[in-house]
């Protein structure tokens, strides 16, 4: 066996030059195929980050009990009694893995400025973190008593026909039944949505102006689908909220899936033509080789050569070639990842377990498959022919 | 009584519309040295190719210590060819990139096993003791014609067969390599030799001339089959 890597050392410095080139080529193809190994195994997550900032999606809603109510043939619908989930049931969602952050609302009709109005009570802190769409001119709330304006609310609510609307600093009365009380506008929001019509305020503020502690009335919920499937964290939600509903919102999900599967499939094609042209350039490599080389394996198989032995000698030269190919092609392409993280998604990227494994993996059996066709040539060659000069 | 090794029956060899070798009848006692001689195109390497299993006759029966060799299978022909025959060739045929050292442990190799003392011990014995790390093209043609029969002798194979071992060789190297083969010839190793040299022909105990394929002349030197001499190889080093 030590012998045979003699001939091996022997054999790849006497070919270096022609080796290096189809080392080379698999050097590009591996560098490839580690830096997008590298890339889909964490561009799930950067795309899926990026899609988050299109909204979340899951919502949970408390199932509401009703009932239909009608007088002889005469249906008058469902009557149902106004549901809440509480606030402490949510602490578990934070554990499902996949939930990246939740965003729970309370909502509340009150009269701002004597007119009716929608106030909206939020998680301020989590709604700035998942709600990234928001726009806010001026200040979030920090204080109680503060509130955001919908662009479109803070038009309507302007003191008469040809009055300013309300900008940061204006003050606001808002009444919820026998409750009162002055609350200060710190910034306008537009959404593009139903908030734009909206006064949105800290989920505590609203919760005590309706006198609902520790009630929500819906929780948005944003979830990451790169590790495992949306309907798996709805199912997991859903387990832990028995008293709630559920829902995916279907189109960001699609969205998302989309998106991930083109991205997956834009790869794996990529991935495919540069290894076909990499395997291609060492077969042709390997084939000029073993043209050049008639003579000496002419002479081994005069000396008694077993094919399996000529094979072996060619095939682990190949071999060797996919391996310094694969590995020089990994670290390329983990910097070629960590470029493309960088400029394309603003990211840094963690190394995938499986990049350099799979990345030699994959090297291997290329020029493995390469190798086969003129290893074939090699064992066919007549070592009477070719020692006479033919 | 000597005892045959080499029995070639009617052996013919036809490549297309060429017939290389036409019924050639041949016997080679154990112990021999049978020289071949004939012009280019008689058949001469056609005889040594067949004998040495690296071609198949078109028709024929040739047997060698008592093998079929026609009959053998391709994987039984190339165990055939590392355990029973050692070559040598006019042009050497040593791979480049392995040392003399490494270029007989190739046939080892092949073989069996690769062993370096033995290796090294055969080279010494054709007196490339201080040549051992050279490449082939750091050898002069003698030195790598000895590094060749130290190649064929390393697997102590039953038959030897030569072509032209001195054709490439200038008079001085011709000497040397003659003696290494009369010395073998001497421990009693049956070798065929195809040869355009007479001085060759003549040191054989047989010549058998070959024209257009066939048997023309079979010539007996008078100094029949050596018997088997317990020499070791490293007398073999030339004066």
């Amino acid at each position: 066996m030590r012998f045979a890597w003699r001939i091996l050392a022997g054999s790849l410095r006497h070919q270096h030059a022609r080796l290096s080139i189809a080392a080379l080529a698999m050097v590009l193809g591996s560098a490839l195929v580690s830096g997008l190994l590298n890339l889909s195994g964490d561009i799930g997550g950067q795309v899926g980050r990026e899609l988050r900032a299109f909204g979340a999606n899951l919502v949970i809603r408390p199932r509401e009990p009703s009932l239909r109510v009608g007088s002889g043939e005469l249906d008058f619908g469902t009557v149902a009694e106004t549901a809440m989930i509480r606030e402490s049931d949510l602490e578990s969602v934070k554990r499902v893995s996949g939930v990246v952050g939740f965003v729970p609302y309370l909502y509340a009709v009150v009269e701002a400025e004597g007119r009716p109005a929608v106030l909206a009570g939020v998680d301020v802190r989590a709604a700035r973190a998942i709600n990234v769409w928001w726009q806010v001119r001026g200040q979030w709330p920090e204080a109680e008593d503060e509130i955001l304006v919908g662009v479109r609310a803070a038009a309507a609510l302007r003191s008469g026909p040809n009055g300013p609307s309300l900008e940061p600093g204006d003050t606001v009365k808002v009444e919820y039944r026998s409750e009162a009380r002055r609350m200060r506008v710190v910034g306008l929001l537009e959404t593009g949505g139903a908030e734009d019509d909206q006064l949105v305020g800290d989920l505590p503020t609203v919760q005590s102006l309706t006198d609902q502690p520790g009630q929500v009335a819906l929780v948005i919920v944003s979830a990451l689908t790169s590790s495992r499937p949306l309907e798996a964290v709805e199912q997991d939600l859903q387990t832990l909220l028995a008293d709630a509903e559920v829902r995916t919102l279907a189109q960001f999900a699609r969205a998302e899936a989309t998106v991930l599967n083109k991205v997956r499939r834009l790869i794996g094609l990529v991935a495919a033509l540069v290894l076909t042209a990499g395997g291609l350039t060492v077969a042709g490599t390997l084939n000029t080789i073993v043209i050049e080389r008639r003579a000496e394996i002419g002479l081994m198989k005069a000396l008694g050569a077993a094919d399996r032995r000529v094979a072996g000698l060619f095939l682990t030269e190949a071999l060797s070639v996919g391996v310094v190919g694969g590995m020089v092609g990994y670290l390329a392409g983990l910097g070629l990842a960590a470029a493309i993280a960088r400029s394309v998604f603003e990211a840094t990227i963690t190394p995938t377990a499986w990049g350099l494994p799979g990345t030699m993996l994959v090297g291997l059996a290329v020029t493995l498959v390469a190798g086969l066709l003129p290893v074939r040539r090699a064992l066919s060659i007549d070592p009477a022919r070719t020692l006479r000069g033919e | 009584m000597t005892e045959t090794i080499v029995r070639a029956v009617r052996l013919s060899r036809i490549y297309s519309e060429v017939r290389a070798l036409e019924g050639v009848d041949l016997e080679v006692a154990r112990g021999e040295w049978v020289s071949v001689m004939g012009p280019s195109g008689s058949g001469k390497t056609t005889l040594l190719n067949i004998l040495g299993g690296l071609d198949r006759p078109t028709s024929g029966r040739l047997s060698v210590d008592g093998t079929d060799v026609t009959a053998l299978p391709s994987k039984e022909l190339a165990r055939y060819r590392r355990e029973t025959v050692g070559l040598v060739f006019q042009q050497f045929h040593l791979v480049p990139y392995l040392t003399a050292l490494e270029n007989v442990m190739l046939a080892q190799y092949f073989h069996s096993m690769a062993d370096e003392s033995e290796a090294r011990t055969a080279l010494e014995a054709v007196g490339l003791g201080e040549r051992l790390h050279h490449l082939p093209a750091h050898l002069s043609g003698g030195e790598q014609q000895r590094v060749c029969i130290a190649r064929a002798l390393i697997n102590e194979p039953r038959l030897i067969l030569a072509d032209e071992p001195t054709g490439n060789l200038d008079a001085a190297n011709e000497e040397i390599v003659l003696d290494i083969l009369r010395q073998l010839h001497v421990k009693g190793h049956t070798l065929v030799i195809v040869t355009h040299d007479a001085r060759v022909g003549r040191l054989a105990d047989r010549l058998i001339t070959l024209e257009h394929g066939r048997v023309v002349r079979t010539e007996a030197n008078g100094h029949g089959p050596r018997q088997p001499a317990e020499v070791s190889l490293p007398t073999l080093i030339p004066e």
